[in-house]
């Protein structure tokens, strides 16, 4: 018996021994918390922090600009002289040249920000308050009932999802191309208080977002904190958002289009649909970025491979991309292919990889993943 | 077998309480608009709410009344009917663990294991008696060995033993735990845990079989299931059926030696002997005690002695036909006046259980060796994964999509598992070609049923196994609407 204890003593020594000398040698890879909490400090925050600077520029320059259009109506009628109401046009040009360009990086950051689908932005159901396919009738009704206060509380609490968001700023806006249409609609003080309204809703979600991310989430501690959480959900979120919104771009987009529906393509009068498929790609390849240690090379590499075939075949693109599906529809099938070739990837070897459930339950299982 | 008759009712009563208390009744069988049902069980479907709650809890109930042994033959058929029916609602729910319980649960049937310790040998519906003969307990031992044998088979083969995989891919995943976490990705660990579960896998019945290395088998045993328990949490129940089930390989009289040492050893701190040189269970110890004495005609005798009388005694080998528990009775009434009214009778077999009993093993040898009589590899084509307890052996993602064309009118569209199925199930059937192809015929029905009869599907899947770059699945020009289900054709799988 004495035997066997020691022999069993020294056998647990020997293993202690060999646990300890293979976690000394070597580099050992960052652990997952690690690499998680790098995602979120250098590209999630980053990505919401960029989204908030963009939205609150475009909230400032709405306001500049209605500040100028609306004294510009009252200083022209008041003064009735040619050469100050031309000075005062070109001023309102300009400040409207400020808030389309504040509106496009706006809505480029929040593109970027879309591959990063966890935590505050699902549970707060950002993409209704932001970015929801907008109903244009509704939204003329809304401004020509005089009896709704247009201020960003109604918005926010008493209208849909679809009189809202970037979507309805860019409705009202009209396109770059007519400004002195779009000067002339927004004469009217109520297009312009429906616009100020709308981009302070975008603003005060872009601020919960990153304040979600930074400060406090339900009341709790930060959602950075529970992402890094090797045990929690945010690897399985995020990646499961590249994959939807692969998805959503190539199959809902870009298939039905080329099978005739061109009304799935809600480019707007910007024309935003070639720009924000690139956004949504440098958004994806961020976050695949950030995880490179956790996939390993030979994944990382055919991923890299996979985003460089999928952003040349976007880029040959032409704008809007409507045209593109009507005169080249080849490239745009190609833009299709290389979309979903970067899917499956995704699909298949980064969840197989990460141990990423897609959508699983969590009963008992055979497969540890 | 008493004790195994026991804790299979306790175990199998917890966990349909868990899977109950868990909300999956509501999650897996109720919420699913369509379910992936096994080949020749379509007709297969859950009962409406709370029916179908009902029906866990009675399995629950069954397995209560299986424990206590009470209406035993009955309780034990209808605990078969009803865990094969839930079984066979979801395909894609399949788990090893679920078939070793539908086969221990039919042994438990057709074994006598409800003549001791159990409320019908008390009631006089069946006759008490607390021997049985050697081989049926040869039977459960076969049915553990089984699991383990086929089990470590599986894993010889490359992926396993050469590249680590997929463990090396799960316990990468696992760095996060305390103490061990920050070793788990080293190749070398992972390796180690490769070979080491394939040894364990390959090799424990031997060890369990062998009398001199049973307890530190058992200890390694207990420890190798709580690890995976520990390291990958998703496999349940199944590491403690596992550690409870292997107690077979012990003397069937372990649990009444066990007790009497306790007992032993209370009574003698109780009464505040202490000077006995030797605690009992350092006391000699009889022949039957060690080891019970294995005679070529499959039956053992066992007597036991009293925990006063720590004496060896003869045992009654002479007979050379069973494993006398009531002798033992007899022995120590003096102290265990409960079983003093045990008869000293043998529970046998029939010989129409005894012909079932064969046929069921050469079963159990068939099914997990089937998928030699397929080409290609079955980690990647999983013809003849079910019942081949091919347990935690593959790690596979899929992306899978279907093309959707209208024959009338040449229209071709893209649908999504999650047409007709939930996320889980999707998941789950994106990987295996028999739910694939299931999933095909949904779609099919799901667009028939809008004004398109006859619609093509065809699947657009893509497959990464243990790692590997993905690779396309299922032939993307077949129509699996156009086919029954069935055994999936060879040329439908591709790289295989």
């Amino acid at each position: 018996m004495s035997k066997l204890r020691h022999k069993l003593l020294v056998a647990g020594v020997a293993g202690v021994l060999f646990v300890a000398g293979i976690a000394a040698c070597g580099d050992s890879p960052p652990s997952r918390e690690d690499v998680l909490s790098d995602l979120a400090d250098e590209v999630i925050i980053p990505a919401y922090e960029d989204f908030l600077r963009t939205s609150t520029g475009l909230a400032d320059a709405v306001d500049d600009f209605c500040a100028i259009v609306l004294g510009t109506n009252s200083a022209g009628t008041a003064t009735g002289g040619e050469t100050s109401a031309t000075d005062a046009s070109a001023t309102a040009e300009s400040a409207l040249s400020s808030v389309y360009r504040t509106l496009a990086a706006a809505r480029a950051s929040w593109s970027f920000s879309e591959a990063m689908w966890a935590g505050p932005v699902m549970e707060r159901r950002s993409r209704a308050v932001i970015d929801w396919e907008i109903d244009a009738e509704q939204i003329d009704a809304r401004i020509a009932d005089a009896s709704f206060a247009l201020t960003a509380e109604n918005l926010a609490t008493r209208v849909g999802a679809d009189e809202r968001g970037l979507g309805a700023v860019e409705y009202i806006l009209g396109s770059p191309s007519a400004p002195a249409a779009t000067l002339s609609k927004l004469s009217n003080p109520r297009h312009c208080e429906y616009l100020q309204a709308a981009a302070q809703v975008i603003a005060s979600e872009a601020q919960a977002l990153q304040s979600g991310w930074t400060t406090s989430f339900e009341d709790g501690p930060p959602y950075r904190n529970a992402f890094s959480d090797p045990d929690g959900s945010g690897l399985d979120d995020i990646v499961n958002g590249t994959i939807n919104l692969l998805r959503k771009t190539s199959d809902m987009e870009l298939r039905q289009a080329l099978d005739g529906d061109l009304d799935t393509l809600q480019e707007g009068p910007l024309n935003k649909g070639v720009d924000d498929i690139e956004h949504h790609l440098a958004g994806i390849r961020a976050v695949l970025n950030g995880l490179s240690e956790l996939l390993g090379g030979d994944i990382t590499d055919r991923l890299t491979a996979r985003l460089d075939a999928a952003d040349a075949a976007v880029a040959v693109l032409d704008t809007p991309l409507r045209a593109s599906v009507s005169e080249n529809p080849a490239r745009v099938e190609a833009a299709y292919d290389a979309l979903k070739a970067l899917q499956v990837t995704i699909a298949t070897e980064v969840v197989s990889k990460l141990g990423v459930a897609i959508g699983f339950s969590d009963t008992d299982g055979d497969s540890a993943g | 077998m008493a004790v195994f008759r026991i804790g299979f009712g306790l175990l199998v009563a917890f966990s349909s309480l868990r899977f109950l208390w868990k909300g999956w009744v509501g999650t897996l069988y109720l919420a699913p608009e369509n379910h992936l049902t096994y080949r020749w069980f379509g007709w297969v479907a859950p009962l409406p709410a709370p029916w179908m709650h009902l029906m866990v809890l009675s399995l629950a109930a069954l397995g209560v009344c299986i424990a206590l042994g009470y209406r035993h033959r009955l309780a034990t058929a209808l605990f078969i009917v009803g865990f094969s029916y839930t079984e066979l609602i979801e395909a894609s729910l399949y788990l090893n663990h679920y078939w070793f319980i539908t086969l221990a649960a039919v042994l438990l049937l057709l074994l006598p294991a409800h003549h001791h310790w159990s409320l019908d040998a008390s009631a006089g519906r069946v006759a008490s008696c607390a021997r049985a003969e050697a081989w049926t307990v040869w039977v459960l031992r076969a049915q553990v060995g089984i699991v383990y044998a086929f089990a470590g088979l599986a894993k010889l083969n490359g992926d396993w033993l050469f590249h680590a995989q997929p463990l090396r891919l799960w316990l990468a995943d696992r760095t996060h735990l305390p103490v061990i976490g920050p070793i788990l990705d080293e190749p070398l660990v992972a390796y180690a845990a490769s070979w080491s579960s394939a040894a364990f896998d390959c090799t424990i019945v031997a060890w369990l079989l062998w009398r001199r290395s049973r307890p530190c088998a058992y200890a390694v045993l207990v420890v190798f299931h709580i690890a995976t328990w520990l390291l990958f949490p998703k496999i349940g129940v199944f590491p403690w059926v596992m550690i409870f089930c292997a107690l077979v390989f012990f003397p069937p009289d372990w649990p009444r030696q066990l007790a009497k040492r306790v007992r032993t050893r209370l009574n003698r701190l109780r009464d505040g002997n202490r000077q006995i040189g030797k605690s009992a269970w350092e006391l000699p110890r009889s022949p039957s005690e060690t080891e019970p004495s294995y005679v070529s005609n499959t039956v053992w005798e066992q007597n036991r002695t009293t925990a006063k009388e720590a004496e060896p005694i003869d045992s009654d080998a002479t007979t050379g036909k069973i494993f006398s528990e009531a002798a033992q009775k007899q022995i120590s009434s003096a102290t265990d006046d409960v079983e003093s009214t045990t008869s000293g009778r043998t529970a046998r077999i029939s010989r129409p259980a005894i012909a079932l009993l064969a046929i069921f093993a050469a079963v159990q040898v068939f099914l997990p060796l089937r998928h030699y009589l397929e080409p290609g590899n079955v980690r990647w084509n999983e013809q003849g994964y079910y019942l081949s307890w091919r347990v935690m052996l593959t790690e596979k993602a899929g992306s899978l999509e279907y093309e959707v064309t209208d024959p009338a009118t040449g229209r071709t569209w893209l649908a999504y598992p999650e047409l007709v199925l939930t996320d889980w199930q999707a998941a789950h059937a994106s990987t295996r070609p028999d739910l694939i192809h299931a999933t095909a015929l949904l779609i099919a029905d799901h667009y028939q049923q809008q004004g398109i009869p006859d619609a093509e599907v065809r699947a657009k899947s893509w497959v990464s196994m243990n790692g590997r770059q993905a690779k396309q699945f299922i032939n993307p020009t077949v129509n699996l609407a156009a086919h029954p289900r069935g055994k999936t054709p060879q040329g439908w799988i591709l790289n295989s």
